[in-house]
Order: C-alpha cells, then structure tokens, then sequence
C-alpha cells in the first residue's frame, strides 16, 4: 500500500507544455537565416486573447529588449503563440512554447507582413538564458544543433564536447550564422 | 552439447570403469529396506538463458542496434541433502534437495553512444525438491568398495529474485551417473554403512528464470558423504 | 466563435487520480492547485474529419487514413481506449467549437510543424472540452500504401498525433543525426511518438512499438492486465544531487524491447508502470541533443551534464509490484 502511494505521488503530471507535434528539426543556421528578428529580452507580459477570427486563444508575449541579433522590431517586442488560458478555459497548443513572466530568452521571430510576429518553429526558436554557477555565468538552456559541415553526423547523447553553450558564445555563433556563415 | 556436459559425462565412464577395475575385500551388500541419508556438495554448471539485441527501427524498416546483452545464469556451489531407500539389491528411490544461490548476470556491450560496457547481475536463490532412481550397476566385483550407478530423476525448482519480488517456478529433470566408496561397512547394527559418493548429471531446466518455457541443459557434479542404516 | 460556457459540451471528465506510475510522458494540467493527468475518461472518444481536404489527399482518402491510425491505437490488447467516427465536419481543427476535429490548415506561420494536436480543458472542472489535430498543408502529404517519395505519411503523422490526443506526451527513444550543410533527420526511433517524423516517403512509423503500448495501457489500463503488470521506479543522482530530466530506458532481456521514462521530480526520482513483469537492464541518458522544451515545461531545469551508463544491477519487474528504488549514480562528462 505504501509503494502505491509513493507512485501515486511520483506520477508526475506535467504542466501541459509538452510538444505534441511532429516537427522538421532545424538547426542554429536555418533558423538565424530565417528569422526576420532574433532578439534577447526579458519576458515582460503575458496576454491571453482570442484569435482575430475568434477561433481560439493565442498568447501575446510582451518582450522587454536588451538588444537584437538581427533585425529591429523596437524597444518593446510583441509575439504571439498559441494557446494560452482565458477564464475558464485553457487552450493547450502542444509544442508551443510556455514562457514565465522575467525570464530571460532569446527568441526567434518570424512575421507575415506587418502582422504581429511569431516564433519560428515553435519551441525550436526560444533559448532560455540560465545562470549557473557560483559566477552566475550566463548559458543557453537548449542545446543548439549546429549544421554538420563535412558529411552527416550521428547525433551521441551523452557526448563530452557538446554543452550548453555560454550566452556570449551563443550569440556570438548566431549573429555570424545570421550573416550567412554555416 | 555443452563441453561441460560431455566432461561430465565422461567422469561417469570413468567412475564405471575405475570400480571395475579396483580390487576389493568383500563387502555386504545393501539389500532392500535399507535407509541412505546423505548431505554434501552439488555444482549446477553455467545456464545460458539468451541473448538479445536492442534495436530501433530506421526509416526504411530495418534495424538500427543501440546495444547487446548476453544473459547467464551464472555456476554455483550450493548444498544437496539426500534421503533414500533400496527397493531391491540393485536399485534404490530417493528424495534430493538442494540449494544454491547462482548469479543472473545480463552482460551489456556495444552501446552505440558509448557506455561503458557492464555486467548486471542480481543473486538468485534456488531450491530444488525432487525424486529419483539409482541403478547400481551389476559388475563383477560388485561386492568390492566401489559401487557404481546410474541415476535419473525430477524435481521441483524454486527461483527467488534478489529483492523477493519475484518468485520463478519450474521442473528440473536430470540423468547421470556416479560412484559410491563404502569407507564402512558391516552386515550387522543401526548404521550398515557409510561412505563418500560423486556424481555427474545433465540436468534440464524448464521455466524458472529462463526466457522461454523450453528445456535449457547445464552439467552438475556432486560430492556428498552418505550414511546407511 | 467564442461559445457560452453552458453551450459547451464537456467531452470527459478527468478524473482527479492518478495512475500508479507513468510510462514514459503523460499530459498533465494544474486545475486548483492540483495536477490532474489529461485524459479521455469517457470512451468511445468521438472525432470529426474536417470537410476540407487537399489536392492530394480527398476528405475520403483522409478518413481512411485517420481511421487506420485510430484503430491502430484502439487494437492494443492491454488498453481500454476507444474511439468513433462522428462524421464529416465544416469546422476547421483548432477551433474551440467544442468538437474534436482532424483535418488540414495552412498554416505558414508553423512552417516547421508538420502536424500538430490542441487541446481545450474547463480550468475550474479540469474536463476536457475537445482535442484538435491539424495537418500543415505546407507540406506534401501521401497515402499511398507503401509511401511516396517526397512526401510525408499521413497514417504515420497521425498515429502520432492520435497519441498526443490521447494524452501521451514525447518520448525520447530515438536516434538522429545532422545532415551536411543542415537540417538534422531521424536514424531511427523505436516509439511512434519520438517528436521528429521520419523523413519523407518512409512508412515506418505506422506500427505501434513496445513504448507507446506502455504508455496507451498506463493511461487506459485493461483490467486484466492491470492486475498483473508492475513497474520499476529509481532515483537518479549526480555527485549526490538529483538529476531532473534523466532519460531512463528498461530493457526486457527476454523479450527485446524497451520503455523509456524520466526523471520528473525535484528528487531525482523515476517511475515507469504498465511493464510487463520480467527481467530488465536499465540504461540512462541525458537528453542532450533534444528540444528540451519539447518535453518538459521544467526544461530550465533539465541536468544534461551526464554520461550515458547502464546500472550493474539485474532489475526484476515483479508481478503487480514495483521493483524498489533501484538508485542510479552517474557522472559528469
């Protein structure tokens, strides 16, 4: 009885972000020479609203820049994802990224004309900025995927060489990979 | 066959041919009724219960292997306890157990992200329980202090998994064959005889710990003093 | 169109229990303060194809294809979950109408998503209202039975989709590589709902694998099954100190297959139900090469500073028990 209780506790339930997409992996390059902004910024606001066709719930996330790898969409930024809670009901968009309110990411920003911009391939296009250690250096969470560049190479969990990567270094990468490096 | 089994088997031959040959004063022969209690050694040989890949399957339907296992049930040396009881001159019933905790290993290789290759093993308690004939075998000097036989039996066996979650059950069957060496013996009083007795057996296992409900052979060798009343 | 709440049809109820253990990745909502698991309480679970197909795939040749993967999941002998054809809709998927509707949207903004499944939850009951599926007409899609060069299949994605809309989240049993010049494609995967389809004109993903079983019958356990299965649970730690995000696999030696789950707690600790009892190898990996965000909504706190290692200890999967904490100690790389 006790260890059924003690799994009964253990059956952790994930607050729903969880991707329930099936996706086409880009890596760092696709997406810095796709994205129309690439920006770093503190999450400011979180709005929940109806599409403008009223059809479902989207989120507006308000975005305080600190400054941009490409592109210039002003001083305050606002995107859209979907999904989002909206009195009684909760939209869940699988795959679509959650974000909470001060922290800070790096974001990949597509737009259709002067529509309010959106993140490119979902989860795919935020980096979280952790600070880790007792320096609180600053590193993006997800591990970027670099393109390989001299044939294909397997992916190896567990590799010693890949890391996350310090956030200066991580820009640094984005903003040569933005300007047509691969 | 296992080269361990064929050895075993070979000894039994052996046994056979050494008791012929060997000279010997006479000695009394067990006649029916007789009660034999032994207590000694018995090694169960190495089971290998299976090997299997882990794969995941590619785009084109075909395998990608991500690592190998190999798993055993490892040789052990545990207890046998006999209790047995001639029928007639040259034939005897008996009741066997025994126990002896093997070692399950499952042994890890070729991790395509390189994990170092391990060797899991648990400690598995087994107990077996069971019947069997011994036929001694009528040779010349069969009154000499050598005695051999042929043995067969079947028996109950009993698995428990290291942390006693797990109970495995299944039937053991076993042929082979032996040599006793009276040590002692006379025609009259409570203990007739005593002695030391070797013997080698292929045993088949069925279910217990195993992957399938099929047979799996391993060699086993004993060594136990008995006592005759 | 927003609708009254009183016009809205709860589709379930969902119950405020949880299993005893998960296989790998359920969905889970927070509904006052509590984490209920999303799942489809009443069953058969109804669901509308969209009347709007495409040039390739006519609205007949989309049903048949949704239905195959329907049926697919509702075969697994070990699961009581099940589902209807409720007939052709107007409505497009996504759509908080209170119907559950497959269908095909264009959607450029996702231009990376191939399909994708929404949810819709009564925050204050936790019911869920409806669950939609959407196939991007970006892409090229087929059903042709053995696959068509350059497309993607469709039974395939759905199966896929079919999963997340039953209520099981990714799972991480894949392996991939990156393409010269970009891109990165799957090697292989031995779960349909690994998050990355297999490339285009492949049909390999339309056959359910040992961890997607798992998973469907921890959520919709058959009775008889439920009685006999078991689980294994552990704790993962690093230099002493818990480990979230692990990825465990527990291989069947007997059988050769595997599930995987995660380290999802604060302690480190793991637990994967529905096993069916026997002997097990267990192997854990950090998730160092995944969208992190694609599985957890913890994914800040995802620890992929490890070595991939297997633990020395045989671990046994009783029947209708749990195996103990099996503690697994790895290292940093």
């Amino acid at each position: 009885m006790t260890t059924k209780f003690l799994l009964f506790f253990l059956s952790i339930l994930l607050a729903v972000p969880s991707s329930a997409t099936t996706i086409i992996p880009a890596d760092l390059g696709e997406l810095s020479r796709d994205a129309r902004a690439i920006v770093r910024g503190r999450v400011a606001a979180l709005d929940a609203q109806w599409t403008e066709d009223r059809g479902t719930i989207e989120t507006i996330v308000t975005l305080e820049v600190e400054h941009y790898l490409k592109g210039a969409l002003g001083q305050t930024l606002r995107f859209r994802v979907p999904g989002g809670d909206l009195g009684r009901l909760r939209s869940i968009f699988v795959g679509a990224p959650q974000f909470v309110v001060d922290e800070r990411v790096v974001v990949f920003l597509g737009a259709n004309g002067p529509s309010v911009p959106y993140v490119l391939g979902l989860s795919q296009g935020v980096f979280r900025i952790l600070r880790v250690g007792p320096d609180a250096a600053e590193f993006v969470a997800s591990p970027a995927t670099m393109a390989a560049t001299a044939g294909a190479v397997r992916i190896v969990r567990g590799d010693p060489s890949r890391r996350a990567l310090a956030l200066d270094d991580f820009e640094e990468r984005v903003r040569a990979l933005a300007g047509g490096a691969k | 066959m296992k080269r361990s089994t064929l050895v075993a088997i070979g000894l039994c031959l052996l046994a056979v041919g050494f008791s012929r040959a060997a000279a010997a004063q006479t000695v009394p022969a067990a006649g029916p009724g007789r009660l034999e209690v032994s207590l000694g050694a018995l090694w169960f040989g190495q089971l290998a219960l299976g090997s299997n890949d882990a794969n995941e399957t590619t785009p084109t339907g075909g395998n990608l292997k991500i690592f190998s296992t190999s798993t055993d049930l490892g040789s052990v040396a545990g207890l046998e306890a006999r209790v047995g009881v001639r029928l007639l001159q040259s034939l005897e019933a008996e009741a066997e157990a025994s126990y002896g905790t093997p070692q399950l290993k499952v042994t890890i290789t070729g991790d395509i992200e390189n994990a170092p290759d391990v060797t899991a093993t648990e400690s598995v308690q087994q107990f077996t329980i069971g019947g069997g004939v011994v036929w001694y075998v009528p040779v010349h000097a069969a009154s000499g202090r050598l005695v051999p036989f042929v043995s067969g039996g079947v028996g109950h066996l009993r698995q428990i998994h290291e942390e006693r979650t797990s109970l495995e059950t299944g039937l053991y069957y076993h042929v082979g064959g032996g040599v006793k060496w009276l040590l002692f013996a006379r025609p009259r009083g409570l203990v007739n005889a005593m002695g030391l007795r070797v013997d080698a057996r292929a045993v088949v296992r069925t279910k217990g710990v195993a992957f399938d409900d099929g047979g799996h052979a391993s060699p086993a060798v004993g060594a136990s003093a008995f006592v005759r009343f | 169109m927003k609708r009254p709440l009183a016009a809205i049809v709860a589709a379930a109820l969902v119950v405020v229990q949880a299993p005893p253990a998960h296989a790998y990745l359920k969905f889970g909502v927070t509904v006052g303060g509590q984490s209920i698991t999303l799942k489809w309480t009443q069953t058969p679970v109804r669901y509308s194809v969209s009347s709007q197909g495409i040039t390739d795939v006519p609205v007949a040749d989309f049903q048949a294809a949704v239905d195959r993967a329907f049926a697919t999941w509702q075969a697994v002998p070990t699961a009581t979950i099940s589902y209807q054809f409720a007939g052709i809709t107007a409505a497009q998927p996504g759509r908080d109408d209170g119907l559950s509707t497959l269908g095909f949207q264009n959607r450029p903004d996702l231009d990376r998503v191939l399909a994708s499944t929404s949810f819709l939850v009564d925050r204050v009951s936790g019911a869920l209202v409806e669950s939609d599926i959407f196939f991007n007409t970006a892409f090229q899609w087929s059903v042709a039975p053995a696959g068509a060069t350059g497309r993607f299949d469709l039974e395939s994605v759905a199966l896929h989709e079919i999963g997340h809309m039953s209520g099981l989240g990714h799972s991480a049993l894949g392996e991939t590589e990156l393409r010269d010049g970009g891109g990165r494609r799957v090697l292989a995967a031995e779960a349909v709902m690994f998050p990355i389809a297999f490339s285009a004109g492949s049909v390999a993903g339309r056959t359910l694998k040992a961890d997607d079983i798992t998973g469907i019958t921890d959520l919709y356990p058959e009775a008889e099954f439920a009685s006999t299965s078991g689980s294994v649970s552990g704790r993962v730690t690093k230099e002493g100190q818990p480990i979230f995000g692990a990825h465990i696999v527990a291989f069947d030696v007997a059988r050769g297959t595997g599930v995987g789950g995660f380290t999802l707690t604060a302690d480190g600790r793991f637990s994967i139900g529905s096993m069916t009892p026997g002997i097990y190898i267990l192997r854990v990996e950090p998730i160092d090469d995944a969208d992190v965000d694609s599985f957890f909504d913890e994914a800040r706190n995802t620890d992929i500073d490890f070595r991939v290692v297997f633990v020395d200890r045989v671990v046994v999967v009783p029947k209708a028990g749990d195996t103990g904490e099996v503690p697994v100690a790895v290292v940093r790389k």
